[in-house]
């Protein structure tokens, strides 16, 4: 196991090396001339000179040749240095450093509750299998998977104004500043995206509690006189949880991809927000390069936590 | 428990949908009707005039919080201005910042006319037939170290941004630049203080423009005893904090995508305005969360600038709690024509068979239920300049008339008989993508002509249309820039100050040098030189008119119909000038009743 993890924490290199040139690729083509946006601003509409978009461009370090970028952009990575923001100036982890709190606080919100829902109502839904409350577990998965969550976080918002004249929209609030208002800022989007990513594992839980409580050993357990709480709980559930943990996990990516809408509805100044509604508007390629790296490495990061924890949670499992 | 049979099942779905039908909302929007067929005749009402702005008689109430939205209409890319310019990071520094001169933005004024008030200067001379401007400023004026702003602070403030980011002031006054080096972009701005009460600017030629941009929020005098330092010794805006000088209020505190705060700057000079104590601006840009904050109690009003659906500020207008007023389109979106040889929109026939195939007064009538205009070349807002197709008498037909047998005739004699297809460009962002609906009836008028003209939209992200090339081709839909009126008609249109870029906000289409040789287009532009140094306003007005009516024929860029734009405020909210839109003066004399 050992050294499986220290082989899989090697391949991190590469890995991290293959992504980056992935990203830094595609935001070169991405269409969009940043200098020309940026100097539109500067000139406040008014014409400019093809010697001052030049100008400009050498400033940016935009005329450089593409693979001096590149290693710029990768040796800036080895030493720790994400890039200079185009638009601020400023280095782009001064950025980061105030929205990756946010996102991380959203994300693991929603994450816990939604495991703690799925797994929950999945169990349930096992083991009162046919009944009522086996329907509406079901219905409920059905729901969390289907309705997008952004319309979620739109009705949330709108319908309690238009019938009750109160809205849960407030104005954000850091977690240092004022925990208790920054909870209750955060409770209803982490809800939404909790429900979202509930849905699958409850579905997958209940599935296979299913299979597990079909096995023999169950009926042994059962045979051998032990109360249907000690048998759920030691036997059938930490079994049935081995699949459903490698969901969890990358419901861990699926969240970062998930804060994105809620952010920009509920206000939330998240990473997912500076990426799509700010850095990618702008084209501030370091901000977009320095965000993507860091989702890929926490993606990567993820997985292999995901792997090491079947080791933990099957012992029939074994690395070489 | 026992299984479900299919009868449970099925009463179990049937009082699931009784419970969706029950909590379906019960205040319904009222739907937009759909626009009328093309060609059909258009007895359409004509548009509802703007509300004037009520004098208000009561005396302002100083104090209070004032929330809103929309006047910093999207969020600051960067803080520093003079580094980074944009829109609505100078909108920022000049609520701190004040000017020589201000826009003369009282609540009972029709707004932007020019007209200017003292400011920090109490008095200016106007000498030399224009070319030179002395200022004589205010004494005792303290910024919050204690230090008293002079003379110094302006020279400085221009120096510095001509250094950092040759653009911004040197692209509003250029008149008042001499060019040092051309070649390395370098120039030096023609201001002294002969003492530090005196500021002194001179002019190249004389310019109808100039004391409106000495008042206007597109430059603001910026003072480095609170900037964090810099490498290259100006000074660096890094968070708002270091943003403050003699203007009305400060921002204290700015979180990205929620709000920015404002507090009143206690050694402000100008007793007539800030009356409230503080303002929240909140960083809302989906038109039914700013319902639904509005209902909820949260904003005391929307500025115009923030341009949401006619339907949603509708709806909002049966809340009894809330006053909505309109105005005159706040924006508007040319179609910048692509007139290079081989174009189709070349021809002037085919430009004005656009304009007679698009039912004009229908699309006002029903997309904006009544509430919306057309004007050529300048926007609705600035309703001062703004010459009304309706009145070009028959010199203006091709915006004042519905004519689809004319356009389809037109069509034919520039030998597009057979109708030709376009692309047109334009972006996601919010400020665009409310545009949408009325080009899709655009194109679908023109369809109805069956000459086989067949328009469709490109739509892009905003980074990706800002920086999109020379269509060749296609037509790029256009944004807007400045409010004031020399943009209008001289900077984004005048043939000496277009380059080979076409870039958002740029009205002439495709290389400067496209209309050489068109008569027409000569007499525009030498009239637009000519408004350009006239400062009698009444004469300026002739001009711009006349400048106006020449456009109209010609179409040189196409400007569809735009919506009313509604001020949105809560009944305590007084004082505001529902007309001073883009200039940022709305809220400047604002004031709460309760």
């Amino acid at each position: 196991m050992r050294d499986y993890a220290i082989r899989r924490l090697i391949l991190i290199i590469p890995t991290m090396l293959l992504a980056s040139t992935m990203i830094f690729g595609l935001m070169r083509y991405l269409p969009g001339d940043v200098a020309q946006i940026i100097i539109a601003q500067i000139k406040a509409g008014a014409e400019y000179s093809e010697e001052e978009l030049n100008e400009l461009r050498g400033k940016l370090g935009l005329n450089k040749p593409i693979h001096i970028q590149y290693g710029e952009f990768i040796g800036g990575l080895f030493k720790g240095d994400l890039g200079t923001s185009l638009w601020t100036k400023q280095p782009v982890v001064n950025e980061m450093i105030h929205r990756f709190p946010v996102s991380v606080q959203l994300i693991s919100m929603a994450v816990v509750m939604g495991w703690i829902m799925g797994v929950g109502v999945g169990v349930i839904s096992a083991l009162k299998q046919d009944t009522r409350l086996d329907y509406l577990g079901r219905s409920f998965a059905i729901a969390g998977l289907s309705v997008p969550s952004f319309w979620v976080g739109i009705l949330i918002i709108v319908l309690p104004a238009l019938w009750f004249r109160w809205t849960p929209l407030q104005q954000f609030v850091y977690l240092t500043e004022d925990p208790v208002r920054n909870l209750e800022i955060m409770i209803l989007p982490a809800l939404i995206l909790a429900i979202n990513l509930g849905a699958p594992v409850m579905r997958l839980s209940r599935t296979t509690l299913l299979e597990v409580l079909r096995q023999d050993y169950i009926r042994t357990a059962y045979a051998k006189g032990l109360v249907e709480r000690v048998v759920i709980g030691r036997h059938a559930i930490r079994n049935a949880l081995i699949p459903v943990v490698t969901v969890m996990g990358l419901q861990i990516i699926s969240g970062l991809s998930g804060t994105v809408i809620l952010e920009s509805l509920f206000g939330i100044p998240g990473m997912g927000r500076l990426l799509v509604s700010e850095a990618l508007a702008k084209r501030d390629y370091p901000m977009i390069q320095a965000i993507n790296v860091l989702v890929a490495f926490i993606v990567v990061i993820v997985n292999l936590l995901v792997d090491l924890s079947y080791g933990f949670l099957d012992p029939r499992v074994r690395y070489r | 428990m026992k299984a479900l049979n299919s009868r449970t099942l099925l009463g179990m779905l049937l009082g699931t949908l009784l419970v969706l039908l029950a909590c379906a909302p019960s205040a319904q929007p009222a739907a937009a009707p759909a626009p009328a067929a093309p060609g059909a005749p258009a007895a359409a009402p004509a548009p509802a005039k703007p509300a004037e702005p009520k004098v208000v008689a009561e005396k302002p109430k100083r104090g209070g919080t004032f929330t809103v939205t929309g006047e910093i209409f999207s969020e600051p890319p960067s803080l520093d201005y003079a580094r980074r310019g944009g829109a609505t990071v100078i909108i920022l520094h000049s609520i701190a910042s004040c000017k020589l001169v201000q826009w003369d933005d009282r609540p009972d004024r029709p707004g932007s006319i020019e007209q200017v008030l003292p400011d920090l200067a109490e008095r200016w001379e106007e000498l030399d037939g224009g070319l030179k401007y002395v200022f004589h400023l205010r004494k005792g004026v303290k910024l919050p170290n204690g230090k008293e702003v002079t003379s110094a602070d302006f020279v400085r403030t221009w120096e510095r941004e001509v250094t950092l980011a040759p653009g911004g002031l040197k692209n509003l006054i250029r008149n008042a630049y001499t060019v040092v080096d051309a070649k390395k972009n370098l120039w030096k701005p023609n201001i002294e203080a002969p003492d530090n009460y005196t500021v002194v600017i001179k002019l190249s030629q004389p310019d109808a423009d100039f004391l409106s941009m000495m008042g206007s929020h597109w430059w603001a005098l910026t003072f480095e005893d609170f900037y964090e330092k810099s490498e290259d010794g100006w000074g660096e805006v890094k968070n708002v904090n270091n943003i403050r000088g003699c203007g009305p209020y400060y921002p204290t505190e700015y979180v990205p995508a929620s709000h920015m705060r404002f507090e009143r700057n206690p050694n402000y000079y100008n007793s007539e305005l800030a009356f409230v104590d503080k303002i929240n601006h909140r960083f809302l840009f989906e038109p039914n969360i700013i319902a639904a904050a509005f209902r909820a109690g949260q904003l005391d009003a929307l500025s115009p600038m923030q341009n949401i659906p006619t339907t949603v500020a509708q709806e909002l207008e049966t809340d009894k709690t809330l006053n909505v007023r309109w105005i005159p389109g706040a924006w508007y979106w040319p179609w910048l024509l692509n007139l290079e040889q081989g174009s189709p929109w070349r021809d002037v026939r085919v430009r004005r068979a656009l304009a007679l195939a698009v039912d004009h007064d229908a699309i006002v009538k029903n997309l904006f239920s009544g509430r919306g205009s057309t004007t050529v070349l300048i926007e609705p807002f600035l309703s001062f300049w703004v010459l009304n197709p309706k009145d070009m008498g028959e010199d203006g037909r091709y915006y004042a008339k519905h004519n689809p047998e004319e356009a389809k005739r037109l069509l034919r004699e520039a030998g597009y008989g057979n109708g030709f297809s376009f692309e047109l460009i334009t972006s996601s962002s919010p400020s665009h993508a409310v545009a949408h609906p009325t080009f899709e009836v655009i194109f679908s008028q023109l369809e109805a002509l069956e000459m086989g003209v067949k328009g469709k939209m490109k739509i892009l992200d905003y980074g990706a249309w800002g920086g999109y090339p020379e269509p060749i081709g296609g037509i790029k839909m256009s944004g807007i820039a400045r409010p004031d009126i020399e943009s209008f008609v001289y900077s984004m249109h005048h043939p000496k100050l277009s380059t080979d870029r076409t870039v958002a906000g740029r009205q002439i289409p495709s290389k400067g040098k496209v209309l050489e040789g068109d008569a027409e287009f000569a007499r525009v532009v030498k009239l637009m030189d000519e408004q350009k140094v006239t400062t009698d306003v009444p004469k300026r007005l002739k001009l711009i008119h006349e400048i106006q009516r020449i456009w109209a024929q010609n179409i040189w860029t196409y400007y569809p119909p735009v919506p009313d734009s509604p001020i949105i405020t809560r009944k305590r909210v007084q004082g505001y000038n529902p007309a001073a839109g883009w200039s940022g003066g709305t809220w400047k004399y604002v004031w709460l009743a309760e």
